[in-house]
């Protein structure tokens, strides 16, 4: 069940990163909300049997939307509310596990091939995951600018 | 061998001359510092068209590539054309903005004007202090940790290995270290402050996880699908390695902290 306490550490998250872009102080409450709406949005996804991939693009393609619409009103570029807020949704469990498997696989002595295989599985496994997953937000939040009607530009 | 005539046209000080020059290196001053500031290809290429034409070129030819930008501006029979470097600046989105908004207004404006509001905004656009930067990015690294479910020691960790890294990163940054390597020391030393006190806490793998994530190289990655995605192909694929070798360098450093530690 999602959590809307858990999902409130996505805006000091996207906060952090932010502030590392220089947004502008006026914006930063903007991203901060923006970053909370995109972690319920996946972790809401997830939760109604979605597989992450999906939810994630969902959540980033939601927010690449509100970037994309509440730029040019605020005299922001968009990419200032598009690219800090889906960086909370880096699905961490996924990569950590995919490090410690390769971990595990690198150090053994080989003696159990069994479980040398089975590391290696859960290596590679949780490694294309994670690199879809990355995939999946990169696409979500840009696609929208790229079905803008004519009359608006790259610049906005 | 045709003789060299000096005809007034041919004249450096030509007024036609002079002027679609100066309208050649405002444009490319923008497009320069759009690239600089972190706009994607496409941001970049249409910024500086639109200021050219807006100075008074009668046709704007733009080729950008990741760390140079040449524009060709065309007017009265007369065509000039220049190259410019564009060196790593760091990201800055509220100069971005500015940029972005002097560029749609530059049709309003005087050359002499629209200069003089470049150099306000690249002259003004502040940045935070290092100090909260750093901190800052630690408490993106603790809230990532209870994102993932980490305990408040992990936590705590997360945030102070964060900070650390994120200090050593940009320590390495200003004395010209290659990507590469600020990321791999960066991300041994953030998980080293995560692994070395572990007892501390009973989720250290979502700790040790979400200490290196400052290092997520965002805007190339977004920056670099942006570009594919708008058939910018080139750029795209070399912000994308350049984000891969991010990646690379802070893989390493956490693989190299966790056997140092013995968790691997």
């Amino acid at each position: 069940m999602t959590s809307l306490w858990s999902v409130l550490w996505a805006a000091p998250a996207a906060t952090g990163f932010a502030m590392l872009f220089n947004v502008r102080k006026r914006a930063l409450p903007i991203v901060a909300a923006i970053a909370v709406l995109a972690r319920f949005v996946s972790d809401y996804g997830k939760d109604q049997g979605l597989p992450i991939v999906a939810s994630d693009f969902i959540a980033a393609f939601i927010v690449g939307a509100i970037a994309y619409a509440l730029g040019p009103r605020t005299g922001e570029a968009s990419p200032v509310y598009a690219f800090a807020p889906v960086i909370p949704l880096i699905p961490g469990a996924v990569i950590a596990e995919a490090l410690t498997s390769l971990m595990a696989w690198i150090t053994s002595d080989r003696t159990d091939e069994a479980q040398a295989a089975a590391d290696f599985i859960a290596a590679a496994s949780s490694g294309f995951t994670a690199a879809a997953i990355l995939l999946a937000l990169c696409l979500g939040a840009i696609s929208p600018t790229l079905l803008m009607p004519r009359t608006r530009t790259p610049e906005d | 061998m045709v003789p060299v005539t000096d005809s007034p046209t041919d004249s450096p000080t030509d007024p036609q001359r002079v002027q679609l020059e100066a309208i050649l290196q405002t444009a490319l001053d923008m497009g320069v510092r759009v690239q600089m500031c972190g706009g994607y290809t496409a941001r970049v290429r249409a910024t500086t068209q639109r200021v050219a034409l807006a100075l008074g070129a009668e046709r704007a030819e733009t080729w950008v590539s990741s760390g140079n930008i040449g524009l060709a501006v065309y007017r009265g029979g007369w065509s000039r054309t220049s190259v410019r470097n564009t060196p790593t600046l760091g990201v800055n989105f509220t100069e971005l903005s500015q940029l972005s908004q002097l560029s749609k207004r530059s049709g309003q404006l005087t050359l002499d004007q629209l200069r003089e509001q470049m150099a306000q905004i690249t002259g003004t656009a502040k940045r935070y202090p290092l100090s909260l930067v750093v901190v800052m990015l630690g408490v993106s690294c603790g809230s990532f940790a209870a994102l993932f479910g980490a305990d408040a020691a992990g936590i705590a960790l997360a945030a102070a290995g964060g900070s650390a890294g994120a200090w050593l990163r940009h320590e390495m940054v200003r004395r010209q270290f290659k990507p590469f390597i600020y990321c791999l020391f960066a991300a041994l030393l953030s998980a080293s402050v995560v692994l070395g006190p572990s007892a501390l806490t009973t989720t250290t793998q979502q700790a040790v996880t979400a200490s290196i994530l400052y290092l997520v190289p965002g805007v190339p990655l977004l920056n670099g699908t942006a570009d594919l995605l708008t058939s910018n192909y080139l750029n795209g694929v070399v912000r994308l390695t350049r984000a891969s070798v991010i990646l690379l360098g802070a893989t390493l450093g956490l693989a190299l902290a966790l056997l140092v530690w013995g968790y691997a």
